[in-house]
């Protein structure tokens, strides 16, 4: 659970044993923060309330400074959203990979550094000679890849991907999440990644995870969650999504997300569900294992699936 | 240049820079919205493509090298201070990052009042507040819901909305939307799109919606355009563009589009373009480099044909020496839709 500000709770969930890719899929803030409590790098006020991150044997939460300093990049990292501005302008692609891996293996050499460098280059599809450039001399999609190349540089078990591919066009797009995956499977890391883009999910996770107002409210293997998407929010997002393939009717969902310092009672969705009844306005559900590797919070949803059982 | 254009580009040309490095932002574009029958023209392309300049030169931001823009008849360069006015009231943006479009300082009510003052449309206080009011509910909002309220305190839907209210107000003829939607949570996403759509139907007001994202396109727009290095390579009704798309490119675009099903694989290129193959001569076809259909004519001079009522600048469609059409060429970057629909 993290808390931020006001005691308002932005977010709890639990992520059980991310094997793969999982995306999480979240349209404001909560995914984020998220993401930021499992790698500590959410920054005042926001604090964890509670709960524990278990990476590889060790609690993330109760390592201290020096632990954790060893341990990120090491053992998970970040690729953040602007890869435009997360690079060091004044610095070389090159010192700044070799610097991350001064920082957590001193032992390497300069000449297997180098070697290092130029391998993990290629790796993401650019060329060895771009070691050598400045960041202005990037496009952004070789940029992001850079980015890639340094999140990977260590062969970390966990990469946390915050919207890798917001800042680019849909063919960079492509290009870029195809490297990532590409690495992700070759060094056998977990990766989970932040978006709200629902094809970019469809195409390029296992598992998705849905939030709303702070809480995981529908979690499912993705092909099973675009198929039939079970949480109300989830249905009403799919069909919110402006089609490609013809030209129909645009139904967004009514109303707006509530700030989290100011939820409404019960479900935090019922004021913009078309299924709420006098039930969810009182009581929160809790995410319910509903189906195989499918958990819902949902009063009704649970209801309907659980009568299904029963018929069946 | 008839009389009945409300808005004419014609041969637009935008060079930014001395002439030995000059960059081409856009060239050659010709576009036009006639009086009386409003419509959705969306621009698309990827980045660096030349939306944005040519939203600006609309907005008559950006002079244009060479061509002509016109408005309502006249020469943008050639007004006078009292039709620049007019011009400046009927042609409207809105802009892509609804949270630095605000003065942080003020509440929405002293930001809606502004133009109103400016353009002398009220005077009077209530008369003012009456024509925010009426703007707000136009677009969805409840006046209570925004008014005296700073631009911190509304959500990114909310603010995008004041915004197309403060356009609403001042009567326009013309909105030049920038990417209107793209800072904005999807499911208000929606929303917003048919409030733009609405105002082509119910107030005849006209909409140059530029976005990279082409499912939002087909959408709303009536007339879609696909930009490639600063020329346009289709321009044709968006319905059709995007279902059958002709030029390489667009086919390329269509095809790298994420779907949102995991049964349907992801297209498309997989190699970058590399950085030349960006910039390179303009002497001939601008996708040359990256065309998987390239051929030696290509690259003689920029191509312009009509193919299924639609400008493509692609030699493919140069039926003009054979009277065989050309082998017809398949989307060889098409998905396995077609199986499914």
């Amino acid at each position: 659970m993290v808390t931020a500000g006001l005691e308002r709770q932005i977010g709890s969930a639990s992520i059980w044993n991310p094997a793969s890719g999982w995306g999480l899929l979240a349209n404001r803030d909560p995914a984020r923060p998220l993401a930021l409590a499992i790698l500590r790098l959410h920054k005042p006020p926001a604090r964890i309330e509670s709960g524990r991150v278990i990476l590889a044997g060790s609690d993330i939460l109760q390592l201290d400074r020096e632990a954790l300093r060893r341990m990120r990049w090491k053992e998970m990292s970040f690729i953040p959203q602007g890869a435009m501005n997360s690079l060091n302008p004044v610095m070389r692609i090159r010192h700044q990979i070799a610097d991350a891996i001064r920082a957590h293996a001193p032992a390497w050499s300069g000449a297997q550094i180098r070697r290092r460098i130029e391998e993990l280059l290629e790796r993401v599809g650019l060329a060895k000679q771009a070691a050598d450039l400045y960041p202005h001399e990037l496009s952004g999609g070789m940029k992001q890849r850079v980015c890639i190349a340094l999140a990977i540089v260590l062969e970390p078990k966990l990469i946390v991907a915050d919207e890798p591919t917001s800042a680019l066009d849909v063919v960079v797009q492509r290009i870029v999440m195809e490297t990532l995956k590409d690495v992700q499977k070759q060094i056998n890391a977990a990766m989970i990644v932040i978006g709200h883009d629902m094809g970019l999910m469809a195409q390029s996770v296992d598992r998705l995870a849905v939030f709303y107002a702070g809480r995981m409210v529908d979690t499912a293997p993705v092909r099973d969650f675009f198929r039939q998407p079970l949480h109300p929010y989830s249905q009403a997002l799919i069909t919110s999504l402006p089609s490609l393939k013809e030209r129909k009717p645009l139904t967004g969902i009514p109303g707006m997300q509530p700030p989290l310092f100011d939820l409404p009672s019960g479900c935090p969705f019922h004021p913009r569900c078309s299924l709420a009844e006098a039930r969810c306005k009182v009581t929160a559900p809790d995410l319910s294992v509903l189906a195989p590797q499918r958990s819902v919070a949902c009063h009704i949803i649970k209801e309907r699936i659980n009568d299904q059982h029963q018929s069946t | 240049m008839t009389s009945t254009n409300l808005l004419e580009l014609e041969k637009i040309t935008i060079r930014f820079g001395s002439s030995s490095k000059a960059v081409v932002a856009v060239e050659d574009l010709s576009l036009s919205i006639e009086e009386g029958q409003p419509k959705i023209i969306a621009i698309a392309g990827e980045s660096g493509s030349g939306k944005t300049t040519l939203g600006r030169i609309v907005l008559g931001l950006v002079t244009p090298t060479s061509g002509k823009i016109a408005y309502r008849g006249r020469e943008l360069a050639s007004m006078t201070q009292v039709e620049r006015k007019l011009f400046r009231r009927e042609v409207q943006a809105i802009l892509q990052d609804p949270f630095s479009t605000f003065n942080p300082f003020y509440p929405i009510d002293h930001l809606l009042r502004m133009p109103l003052k400016r353009f002398g449309i009220a005077h009077e206080r209530s008369d003012m507040d009456e024509h925010i009011r009426h703007a707000l509910e136009q677009v969805g909002l409840g006046p209570s819901q925004v008014l005296g309220r700073f631009p911190h305190q509304l959500s990114g839907g909310e603010r995008q909305r004041v915004v197309v209210a403060r356009c609403l107000m001042l009567k326009p003829k013309i909105i030049v939307a920038d990417e209107p939607v793209s800072m904005i949570d999807a499911s208000v996403r929606a929303n917003i799109l048919d409030c733009l759509k609405g105002l082509r139907d119910e107030l005849g007001i006209s909409l140059i919606y530029i976005t990279h994202d082409l499912a939002t396109a087909r959408q709303v727009s009536d007339e879609l355009y696909i930009l490639y290095r600063g020329r346009a390579v289709e321009i044709g009704s968006a319905d059709s563009v995007i279902q059958e798309p002709a030029h390489p490119y667009t086919q390329l675009l269509v095809a790298s589009v994420p779907q949102p099903n995991p049964d349907l694989a992801w297209t498309g290129e997989t190699e970058p373009p590399s950085r030349t193959s960006r910039q390179g001569d303009r002497s001939g076809c601008v996708f040359f480099a990256r065309c998987t259909h390239r051929m030696p004519i290509c690259e003689t001079a920029p191509p312009a044909f009509r193919h299924k009522h639609r400008d493509v600048a692609c030699y493919l469609y140069d039926f003009s020496q054979t009277q065989q059409p050309n082998l017809m060429i398949s989307n060889e970057y098409c998905r396995s839709t077609k199986q499914h629909d």
